[in-house]
This record gives C-alpha cells, sequence and structure tokens, in this order.
C-alpha cells in the first residue's frame, strides 16, 4: 500500500478532523490492519478523547522529539480495539515544539511497523499544519457544507499543491440533507464542484455524535450509527474499494415524503 | 550628468533621456565612455518629455550611428510631435505608450485559482480553469475565465474599455476600467460578460441579474 500516511487536515478549526481520523483508524484497526494515529495537534490535543484514552498518556509526541522516551514507549494500545494505536500530542507545549523534519522522522519510524499511519493536523494554515502535512503520502481534506469552510480547504488545499503534495481528497463532513433540500446548505456537489477534489465519502449529519465524542466511544463501532456506516465505507475506499455514497434515506424533508406519499413510491 | 540603461541586448538596450538630463554633448561623452561596455549592442535612444527640435534630432541620430560599437535601433518617445519629427525624416521610432501594449500581451493560467492565490498581470489574463472564492486576479487587460468565476477580478487597470466574461459568474464583486460593480449572494451568471462602455458596466449574461430569467 503506497498510501500508508495519511495527513487529515482542514484549515478551518471544529469541522471533524480528529472525529475522523479517529473513526477512520478505528475502522481501518477493526479490519485487522495495524494503525497508529498521530495527534499533530500540539497544545491543543483532542484525539485522546475521541478514542478515550485520555487517561493512558504518560509520554507524548513532543517527549519522542526531545528524546525523552523511544516513539514505541510514546504509543498508547487502544484495549477495545485491537491493532490500533495512539500517539498522542503533548498538551503543554505549542507548535514549535515539533518540526517537519522531526514528524517526519517520527513517521518513517512508524512506517515499517504499522499498515497505516494518520496524522490528525491542526486547524490553520501555519507551522503546525506544515509539520503535519509535510511527512503524509496522501492528505485528506475535511470541508462542511458551508462557504467559510469550503474557502478555507479550497485555501489548503492550494498550500498542499504548492508544497509539491498530490491532489488531496475530499470529505465532506456533516451533511444534513433536510437543510440542503430547504437550499439552507450547500449540497456535496456543490462542495465538490467548488473544490474541485476527488470525492472520498459524505458523512452525514449525526445528532448522536456529541454523545459518542464524549464517551470516548468512535461511531464506527456502532452499527446503528448513520456516521458510523459512513467512516465505514471512506476505510472501505482507502482500501482502493468501491463503495456506493450514502443516499439520504428515510430522512427526507416534509415535501419529498408528501412528494412520494402521493407518486406512491 | 546621469544617464541610465535600461533593458537586455536580446532585444535593446535603452538609453534613457528626459528634459532634465538632456545635453547633446554630455550624451556623446557618455556614449564614448560607455562604447566598450555596450560593444556589439543594438541601442534605442528613449527620450520622454523633450520635444527634440529637427536639428538635435539629426545630430544625435548621426553621431550614434557613428559609432562603430553600436547597432542603432531608432527612437522611443512618449510624444508625438517627436513622432512625428522622426517619421518626416524616416527614423524608427515608437511611443513608448505603444511599446507598453505590445509587451503585455496575454497571460494563460492553466491551473484552478484556489482561495489565497493571486495572480498580476499587465494585459490579460486566460485562467482555462476555475477561479475559487478567495482567489484575486488583476489585469491590465481584459480578464477570461473559462470555468467557474466565484473570486474577485479587478480588470482594465488603467484603461477606460475592457471586459471580464465568465462561463459561470457567482462572485460578490468585480471592478473593471476603476469602476466598482457589487451582487448579493445568490445572484448567479452563465455566460457571464462585463463590459465598460463610457461611464457605465454593462452586463450581458444567459440569466438576468436577479437570476429569475
Amino acid at each position: 500500500m503506497a498510501d500508508k500516511v495519511i495527513c487529515i487536515t482542514s484549515g478551518k478549526g471544529g469541522v471533524g478532523k480528529s472525529t475522523i481520523t479517529g473513526n477512520l483508524a478505528t475502522a481501518l484497526a477493526s479490519k485487522g490492519y495495524k494503525v497508529v494515529a498521530i495527534d499533530a495537534d500540539t497544545g491543543l490535543r483532542n484525539l485522546d478523547l475521541v478514542l478515550g484514552l485520555e487517561n493512558r498518556i504518560v509520554y507524548d509526541l513532543v517527549h519522542v522529539v526531545e528524546g525523552v522516551c523511544p516513539v514505541e514507549k510514546a504509543l498508547v494500545k487502544d484495549k477495545r480495539t485491537k491493532n490500533l494505536f495512539l500517539l498522542p500530542a503533548a498538551q503543554t507545549k505549542d507548535k514549535s515544539a515539533v518540526k517537519p523534519e522531526d514528524l517526519v522522522e517520527v513517521v518513517e519510524k512508524l512506517r515499517g511497523k504499522f499498515d497505516f499511519v494518520f496524522i490528525d493536523s491542526p486547524a490553520g494554515i501555519e507551522e503546525g499544519f506544515k509539520t503535519a502535512v509535510t511527512p503524509a503520502d496522501t492528505i485528506i481534506v475535511v470541508a462542511n457544507p458551508e462557504m467559510a469552510s469550503v474557502r478555507d480547504a479550497d485555501r489548503v488545499t492550494g498550500l498542499c499543491e504548492a508544497m509539491g503534495k498530490s491532489e488531496p481528497k475530499l470529505i465532506v463532513n456533516r451533511l444534513d440533507w433536510k437543510k440542503v433540500a430547504k437550499g439552507n446548505m450547500l449540497d456535496a456537489e456543490d462542495v465538490v464542484q467548488i473544490l474541485g477534489l476527488e470525492l472520498l465519502g459524505i458523512v452525514p449529519e449525526d445528532k448522536d455524535m456529541v454523545s459518542y465524542i464524549n464517551r470516548g466511544e468512535p461511531a464506527v463501532l456502532f452499527k446503528d450509527s448513520i456516521a458510523g456506516k459512513a467512516f465505514r465505507n471512506i476505510a472501505e475506499r482507502l482500501l482502493g474499494r468501491e463503495v456506493p455514497f450514502i443516499e439520504p434515506a428515510k430522512n427526507e424533508g416534509i415535501i419529498e415524503k408528501l412528494r412520494k406519499l402521493l407518486v406512491g413510491e | 550628468m546621469k544617464f541610465k540603461l535600461r533593458g537586455t541586448n536580446i532585444i535593446a538596450i535603452e538609453l534613457l533621456l528626459n528634459d532634465e538630463n538632456f545635453n547633446i554633448n554630455e550624451i556623446k561623452r557618455f556614449i564614448q565612455e560607455e562604447k566598450q561596455l555596450l560593444k556589439g549592442a543594438r541601442i534605442v535612444l528613449s527620450v520622454e518629455n523633450k520635444a527634440l527640435s529637427k536639428d538635435e534630432l539629426a545630430e544625435l541620430v548621426d553621431f550614434v550611428s557613428s559609432v562603430e560599437e553600436l547597432t542603432f535601433c531608432g527612437f522611443k518617445t512618449n510624444l508625438k510631435e517627436n513622432r512625428e519629427l522622426c517619421i518626416a525624416l524616416n527614423i524608427p521610432c515608437d511611443l513608448s505608450s505603444l511599446t507598453l501594449e505590445r509587451e503585455a500581451d496575454v497571460k494563460f493560467v492553466k491551473r484552478t485559482l484556489r482561495s489565497g492565490d493571486r495572480v498580476v498581470f499587465s494585459g490579460d489574463i486566460v485562467v482555462m480553469a476555475d477561479v475559487n472564492p478567495g482567489a484575486e486576479i488583476e489585469a491590465g487587460g481584459n480578464v477570461y475565465v473559462m470555468g467557474n468565476l466565484r473570486g474577485i477580478v479587478k480588470a482594465g487597470v488603467g484603461k477606460t474599455s475592457g471586459e471580464i466574461r465568465a462561463y459561470f459568474f457567482q462572485a460578490p464583486r468585480l471592478e473593471l476600467c476603476g469602476k466598482e460593480l457589487t451582487f448579493d449572494r445568490d445572484e448567479k451568471f452563465f455566460n457571464f460578460r462585463a463590459k465598460v462602455k463610457g461611464d457605465e458596466i454593462k452586463l450581458e449574461s444567459s440569466k438576468t441579474r436577479g437570476g429569475n430569467g
């Protein structure tokens, strides 16, 4: 697999980078692949919360970079999902503590030992972003279906291209078909049309996500979670399989429901 | 007296003259001094804001033509009088503004301009892709977008006529020949064309401004 090292970025904050990183890593690990998720958001770590590993962190990425401990010692093993490891970010340092070449070195050490290395990028386009993107083979840009997020994703895409990276792939996160039908939200198609990137997946808005994150349980582990299903599909696509995109199912707007009732579909 | 040289020998070296430094004897001395440096060069005398008399012109031409090291190519000027005089004496002469226009032709941009990208060019700009929200284009001439135009375009900078064309247009504002036009968020146009004629910007498109037609 050439695309081992995958960086998930977005430009804008709060669009779901850490959630997507945590869920994709869990999805691939539960399929039997050996996966490590690196939290590159030094100073604002969150990936540990998404994976429910916050109380097990002893060493972090900055300790590894500073030579306090070897990278193997800093990895936190997930108890629920075999084969899943987390390399947490330091909470007490800032982005300048990890330079691009430092992360490249860490990733090179992990590359041989894992099937997939995920890097959770910080928001913004400054040094933290550059550090996170530099070691990546594949970049996934996350955008919410709203203009501010799309514009930031566009900026990040331009920067990745300028860094000589291959064209990023796109995940449209938190799509609400009800709002799209009412004309209050951009459709995934609009986002794809503006960004011109290959669509890797659409994650529907899922009101249960907040509780999954608060409980530290990735949605992907729950069969009845619609977002979890979307994450599993994206994981399949990362493995090179073709999976159809999730369609708006029973959650259509009232007009659509009425139309179906009248037409009798 | 100070004289300046400009340009490369691929086209020609310009000797910059104006009404402040114009003195035929000084010019002669400068060329004599610099002729080793300029050996083999094609030279153009660029005369700005100084109307030459017939005698001055003839004297300059005679002198520069007589320097063996140089190839005299003609004059460049921003004054019509000088140009007319040159034409009367059968000496090549270009109006400098004309030269500027010729230098500035077309720039092709073959990739999508993304948020944060900025392209500036003195002539026309043709984008063979999209211009996304947050990208900026500034052109001395016209701007043609063979895709979706959602970014900010300034065209016809410093000119009195020009146009912006796009296959699809949905941008918050545009500027054409120093005139600004703003659009509402949901205003979309297909086969969009903005053109300055006289004092106002004229819009043409397959859909009307409100997007109902």
